[in-house]
């Protein structure tokens, strides 16, 4: 067993949880956060600008490129005050903050960096990810979109599809075939693409809970400058796995946190509402109490497995594959939970768009099905495990 | 760094444990205290290693025994290791040097007894009830572990009967009625439990982690189809999934653990572990039993006594019912506190 490392647990690091906590405690909104449209990319943009007026935007970018750069350790401390603040989720900032502006920091131009990482810090620039497309989901590589170099630009044309918030952003992370006749992963290029170029249609699809979150984006014709092209033509794979990587590694913290957050809800929830039997509180069931019990516990799995993590990352500079360990962990629990919080509402369940202890519980359990889905699917993350973790052999 | 030294100890520890018997799960007959191999145990330090070094130990807390009951699971190697481990801590509690210093160097070696039932007393001066008996053969004190203390009574003190025969070949098990026995060593202290749980969970993440390393071992090198069964997703995705469970527990444990060392974090953190861990090793062990095949369902290869000991770990301390009703009972998270190793 080898995932011991010591952290010691400085002055200075309970001193920054004492900083963290009384910053968030008077700034985050009082208001609601609206689940959809403009409203929506309003209320998360004036909480990103409002983080960065109070010195927290950016927590795990370097200081160089305008983050507050945390350890990761002090990431985690953040994280964990963040959820108990009940600080609003980070929403239509995601993208930016955890893909786009790492993927800049670590592969952009100095210019690139220059122009768009601050406006994504101070919640100016909503930012959304073009990589999926109708016949390219889990099999990335096989994208079709097609740019072609036209003197100084690029000539994009094709369809993305899956694109969180396309109808609401500003710029897009687009991945396109720049070389046909390459090997398929050596063809690609990931390119900078203002939404409001001409040519480009977007065309919101509504989810399974019932909001237009993800869109069909067409490219006809887009003119987009060569120099928006990040790490170079025909590098895009390269680039496209260093943001891929990003997102499996710390921007996971917050939700790990959440989720310990909704359970201890869900357990108040169970206390408190009468229970199947008619007569009882729902925890005096003794399948829920079972399954609130198993839900508890594997939120403190998630958390040990979210500090191995961080662990690993210190001792090796990134999650490695190994991140997709609690990534198919959390997808798995994150459901469990929503099905129990289903399960304490008894026929309640069939009501839309009510709160209970401040969570929607139907709208939750619908958008949980999204959790091993996202960001690679879980059978995807399985392989992964499987070939890069265990060193099983590969099917093709 | 506190990493090397435990990578040194763990290096240590595989070598003792390959070099005994009691790794292949054979059981000599006769007391424990004579056989050769748990003196070498013993005298490797096994028995202390938890302990600080004032009480003759080596100063490693519940980190490094979870360590070890890790590596003794994964070896399956056999011997109340666990309850011994224990004893020593509830003769340290109760001010016994004597027993300690016995435990630590091998002369004496103590089963496990768990209360059954409301009969079960651990009272201030007797014990009494009954109690089910966990590799109890060839011991000579038993540890009485109850959620609200702990006792350590003289086999002297106690007759035992025939032995029932127990699901782990490795193993021994007995059902025993106690009349009022007068402990030679008692503690209100709930450490012990709490330890207790921690050791238990640890050997449930060995039989885990070594469920799945002979899985994928057998998934790499097992050919049908032209090709390594492992290349199939049918197969790689159950050793995945089983890695994902290995690390859950993992993770949990050792994490308890340090918390516990460290008197932070909540105890039903602790319980926690234990169902986890129980679900990990449970589910793995049959998980390779299914990618071994046939083989896996003989006696032929390893597999069952996966299977076998998890079931033996599941009832250890305390079973997953108990543990997921102890995770509910207290109260809700606390506030984050950042433990000082991960």
């Amino acid at each position: 067993m080898t995932g011991s490392l010591p952290v010691s647990p400085t002055v200075a690091d309970a001193a920054f949880r004492d900083e963290a906590r009384e910053w968030l405690r008077s700034n985050i909104p009082r208001t609601p956060r609206p689940r959809t449209g403009v409203e929506m990319r309003e209320f998360d943009t004036a909480w990103q600008r409002a983080q960065w007026q109070g010195g927290w935007a950016g927590v795990s970018w370097p200081v160089e490129a305008g983050g507050r750069g945390l350890s990761p350790l002090q990431q985690m401390i953040w994280y964990e005050e963040y959820a108990l603040a009940d600080a609003p989720y980070v929403g239509i900032s995601f993208v930016g903050l955890n893909h786009a502006g790492p993927t800049l920091i670590e592969r952009g131009s100095e210019a690139q960096r220059r122009a768009h990482l601050g406006p994504i810090l101070r919640g100016e620039a909503v930012w959304c990810q073009g990589f999926s497309e109708p016949d390219a989901g889990s099999d990335l590589a096989g994208l079709r979109t097609r740019a072609t170099v036209d003197g100084d630009v690029l000539v994009v044309n094709g369809q993305k599809i899956w694109t969180s918030y396309a109808h609401l952003a500003d710029f897009q992370e687009l991945l396109v075939r720049t070389d046909t006749a390459a090997e398929r992963h050596r063809g690609l290029s990931w390119v900078i693409c203002d939404m409001r170029s001409e040519g480009i249609s977007v065309r919101p699809i509504r989810t399974m809970p019932g909001v237009e979150h993800f869109c069909e984006v067409f490219y006809d014709d887009v003119r987009i400058p060569v120099d928006s092209v990040v790490g170079g033509l025909n590098q895009g794979w390269r680039v496209a796995m260093t943001t891929l990587s990003i997102e499996r590694g710390a921007a996971f913290m917050a939700d790990q946190v959440a989720l310990a957050r909704t359970v201890e809800r869900l357990i108040e929830l169970a206390r408190e509402r009468t229970g199947p039997d008619g007569r009882h509180a729902a925890i005096a069931d003794d399948v829920l109490a079972r399954g609130l019990a198993t839900a508890r516990a594997e939120t403190a799995a998630l958390r040990a497995m979210t500090y191995a993590t961080v662990a690993r990352s210190l001792r090796e500079g990134g999650p490695g594959a190994e991140g997709s360990l609690p990534k198919v962990y959390y997808s798995d629990v994150v459901q469990h939970v929503y099905q129990l919080g289903m399960a304490v509402l008894g026929s309640d369940a069939l009501v839309m768009g009510t709160e209970t202890h401040g969570v929607d519980w139907v709208y939750h359990y619908l958008d949980s099905f999204a959790r091993s889905i996202g960001s690679g699917t879980r059978e995807i993350q399985k392989n992964i495990i499987g070939e890069r973790v265990l060193g099983l052999p590969r099917a093709r | 760094m506190a990493s090397e030294h435990r990578a040194g100890m763990l290096d240590s520890a595989r070598a003792v444990l390959s070099s005994t018997a009691r790794v292949a799960g054979a059981r000599q007959p006769g007391p424990l205290r004579a056989d050769p191999d748990w003196r070498r145990l013993a005298e490797w330090g096994w028995f202390g290693v938890g302990l600080d070094a004032a009480a003759g130990g080596a100063g490693g807390g519940a980190s490094d025994e979870v360590l070890l009951q890790v590596e003794a699971a994964r070896h399956l190697a056999s011997g109340p290791l666990l309850a011994t481990t224990l004893a020593a801590h509830v003769a340290l509690a109760a001010g016994r040097g004597d027993l300690v210093t016995g435990l630590l160097e091998g002369s004496r070696v103590a089963g496990l007894l768990q209360p059954e039932g409301p009969s079960a007393q651990l009272g201030n001066t007797a014990v009494s009830g009954h109690f089910r008996c966990l590799d109890c053969q060839g011991a000579d004190m038993l540890l009485v572990l109850s959620r609200h203390g702990a006792a350590l009574l003289d086999c002297a003190d106690v007759s035992m009967p025939e032995p029932l025969p127990c699901i782990d070949p490795a193993s021994s098990l007995h059902v025993v009625d106690l009349p009022p026995v007068h402990p030679m060593a008692r503690t209100d202290s709930t450490d012990i439990f709490a330890r207790g749980l921690l050791l238990a969970a640890a050997g449930c993440v060995g039989v885990a982690q070594a469920a799945l390393d002979d899985a994928v071992a057998h998934a790499t090198t097992r050919i049908q189809f032209g090709r390594p069964i492992g290349a199939f997703q049918a197969i790689k995705h159950r050793c995945a999934e089983m890695a994902v469970r290995h690390e859950a527990a993992r993770a949990l444990t050792s994490l308890a653990a340090a918390e516990f060392g460290s008197g932070s974090g909540p105890r039903w953190a602790i319980a926690s572990a234990k169902a986890i861990a129980a679900d990990a090793a449970l589910r793995n062990a049959g998980d390779n039993v299914q990618i071994h095949g046939a083989s896996g369902f003989s006696q032929d290869t390893r597999a069952h006594l996966f299977v076998k000991r998890a079931w033996l770990l599941e009832h250890t301390v305390a079973s997953t019912p108990d543990s997921l009703g102890a995770v509910l009972a207290e109260p809700g998270a606390p506030s984050p506190s950042t433990p000082d190793e991960v």
